[in-house]
């Protein structure tokens, strides 16, 4: 079916149409709403729930962009409102402390890179990857980010800032990415110290 | 690993890697969907279809403890006794009993009258003990007018006995007196004066007589009349089947030859699956036409449920047909499937709620005062409120969920038998009944027909409407 057809049988509340249009965009979106998830249930939860919304909604798209994109943004729009709902903002990690983490691997199957990544960034606190995954993935700007999570803006910046950092730091220690020459300089005068 | 890393580059890393990851969900969330868009209208119906049977059932329960007052009015007088109290030996003027108190009194036993006593034609009816053990002394029943009170009131005078008028009315004396038109029963006759009387109104005289006043000389005992209708509540636990066939032709490769087998194919042996507990219950109204003979219609709710043995899979692209047969066309659509049709420790659930109007009759074999042995068969137009159910894909190899393909309305079949004890106005009744579907669950296109069938044991408890 053309995008067209599937967008004029949801119109109509024909259910074969709504199968055929969750089958063909659920599967992108089930991994969006994985990186805002603590877990695989609740990212189907998420999931249930957007889709609910896109289908009640449906006759609000206006065809003024594409649809993938309209999709996207009520599923990430519902995947906030259920973690502000579950209130599941109340971890803040100092980046301090986030150094100190521990990286499970057994945590990150080593299937491909792009899930090794996404579990990465499932690493971080839930207040640090929020602001992580809308701001350098689905590209909202930090003022759009601070109404969404009502913060202020300032704090969305450095919330960024500090997941940014941890996120870095994992995907080194996970070796998935390579430190900066800088970074390396001071990891290896750490070491040396240490062992002194 | 990335070898080139570059902090200005580390969102488009991060995008990069994570923009084309496809994770896929299971088959609970479009179901789940799907219950949520489609189902919500059919739970408020079910919801407001429950409501209005039990409205229904309580106003049929409290009618009959308020019957209303119907248009004759009989008194009956025992002339043995006199209303003025003249002798301390003489019986208390019993309480009318054409009021809805007395006349609730009077409902459920016998009640011994003396004085003037009224009753209401269809409610309430003449049964002398007397009369039972010897016929021979039948009462001779005097009628006498009961109207409305004239300018100067006058109380009447039958026979040699003094009668009191009801309040507000007056007796007088018919033109020509006349006798109760009905005899004692016969000795070892079933049929008692009092169903006969019951069931019909004192029988008018030649002067058309619309109100009368029955003098008797027997003290009577009265009871309450019942009527032919009666009403039953059951609950019948039950366990589900299904019978599976292809629509289409069957190409089997036998020794060196394609055999086609054009009558369909049974496909229950391609499939592994399990029976499960589900229930009925509802309400029927009965109309007696005859002491045997009953029809019946009322309202049920069915839960079925059986399983189906499958073993998990990844979310698989599967291929489904439909058409192929009776001149249709096959189309083919792609869809997916979680579950292979395969032996695995795991069975996948399907259930249906469905709402049942049954119409039909039923006949006792056997009929004793206490006890009866009857058979019934109903006829039911179904609608089916709520279902949850995995097709097998026309290659039998998956199982998928469409409702689409689901059919809305059916018609089941059930025959029953079963045993009922009288227990006074209460009867209880218990036996087994069988109900088949008789359409296919599925659309005409879906190249399998199933067929589901109940087998429950079914409990009741039936009121007669008095």
């Amino acid at each position: 079916m053309t995008e067209e057809v599937l967008l004029q049988g949801c119109l109509h509340k024909d259910a074969a149409a709504q199968q055929e249009f969750y089958n063909r965009y659920s599967p992108k979106m089930l991994s969006v709403c994985y990186r805002f998830a603590k877990n695989r249930e609740d990212a189907e939860d998420m999931l249930q729930e957007g889709f609910i919304r896109i289908f009640s909604q449906i006759h609000q798209f206006q065809h003024k962009g594409a649809l993938e994109g309209w999709i996207r943004k009520i599923i990430v729009h519902t995947c906030i409102n259920l973690l502000k709902k579950n209130k599941k903002f109340s971890e803040n990690v100092d980046i301090q402390y986030a150094q100190h983490l521990s990286v499970r691997e057994e945590a990150v199957p080593a299937v491909i890179q792009a899930k090794q990544v996404i579990e990465c960034i499932r690493m971080l606190p839930i207040g640090y990857r929020t602001v992580l995954n809308l701001f350098a993935i689905e590209g909202y700007n930090h003022k759009e980010i601070a109404e969404m999570l009502d913060i202020e803006e300032s704090t969305s910046r450095s919330q960024y800032t500090r997941a940014k950092a941890m996120l870095e730091d994992i995907l080194i220690r996970k070796r998935i990415i390579l430190a900066p020459p800088e970074k390396m300089e001071k990891r290896e005068q750490k070491d040396t110290t240490l062992t002194a | 690993m990335e070898k080139d890393f570059s902090r200005g580059h580390f969102e488009e890393l991060l995008t990069e890697r994570t923009g084309d990851y496809k994770m896929y969900p299971t088959e609970k969330v479009w179901g789940n969907i799907y219950h949520r868009l489609h189902t919500r209208r059919k739970w408020r119906f079910i919801g407001g279809g429950t409501f209005a049977l039990m409205i229904i059932a309580g106003v049929f329960v409290l009618m009959q403890d308020n019957p209303h007052p119907p248009s004759n009015a009989y008194a009956i007088h025992n002339p043995s006794k006199s209303v003025k109290p003249a002798a301390a030996s003489a019986a208390p003027l019993v309480a009318s009993l054409n009021s809805t108190s007395a006349s609730r009194n009077g409902k459920s036993h016998s009640l011994s009258l003396t004085g003037n006593t009224y009753l209401t034609a269809g409610d309430y009816l003449l049964q002398s003990p007397a009369w039972l053990t010897h016929p021979g002394n039948a009462p001779m029943l005097s009628l006498m007018n009961v109207s409305p009170a004239p300018a100067e009131p006058h109380s009447a005078v039958g026979d040699d006995h003094t009668v009191s008028a009801p309040e507000g009315q007056v007796l007088t004396a018919p033109d020509k007196s006349s006798t109760l038109a009905v005899g004692a029963p016969a000795p070892g006759s079933q049929e008692t004066l009092s169903h006969m009387i019951g069931n019909e109104p004192l029988k008018r005289d030649a002067g058309g007589i619309e109100k009368s006043v029955a003098l008797s000389s027997k003290p009577l005992s009265i009871i309450k009349a019942p009527t032919r209708y009666s009403w039953l509540f059951h609950f019948e636990p039950s366990v589900s089947f299904r019978v599976l066939k292809s629509r289409t032709a069957i190409v089997t490769r036998g020794v060196g030859v394609l055999i086609v087998d054009n009558n369909g194919y049974d496909i229950n042996k391609l499939v592994e699956q399990r029976p499960s507990v589900g229930f009925e219950a509802g309400a029927d109204a009965f109309y007696s036409l005859t002491d045997r003979l009953r029809l019946k219609a009322g309202l049920q709710f069915n839960y079925s449920r059986y399983t189906a043995v499958a073993e998990p899979t990844s979310t698989t692209v599967v291929n489904q047909t439909l058409g192929g047969s009776g001149g249709v066309p096959s189309t083919t659509y792609q869809t997916t499937s979680n579950y292979a049709n395969k032996p695995s420790n795991t069975s996948i659930p399907n259930q249906r709620v469905e709402l049942s109007a049954p119409v039909g009759a039923e006949y006792a074999l056997v009929r004793t005062p206490g006890f009866s042995w009857v058979v019934s068969g109903t006829v039911q137009p179904t609608y089916i409120l709520n279902s949850k159910a995995f097709l097998l894909t026309s290659d039998y190899h998956s199982y998928i969920q469409n409702p689409n393909l689901l059919r809305q309305w059916n018609i089941n079949a059930a025959a029953e038998t079963f045993l009922r004890f009288d227990r006074g106005p209460i009867q209880i009744q218990i036996g087994p009944q069988f109900r088949y579907q008789m359409l296919p669950s599925f659309i005409s296109s879906y190249p399998i027909s199933e067929h589901l069938y109940d087998v429950g044991f079914k409990i009741g408890i039936m009121r007669t409407i008095r």
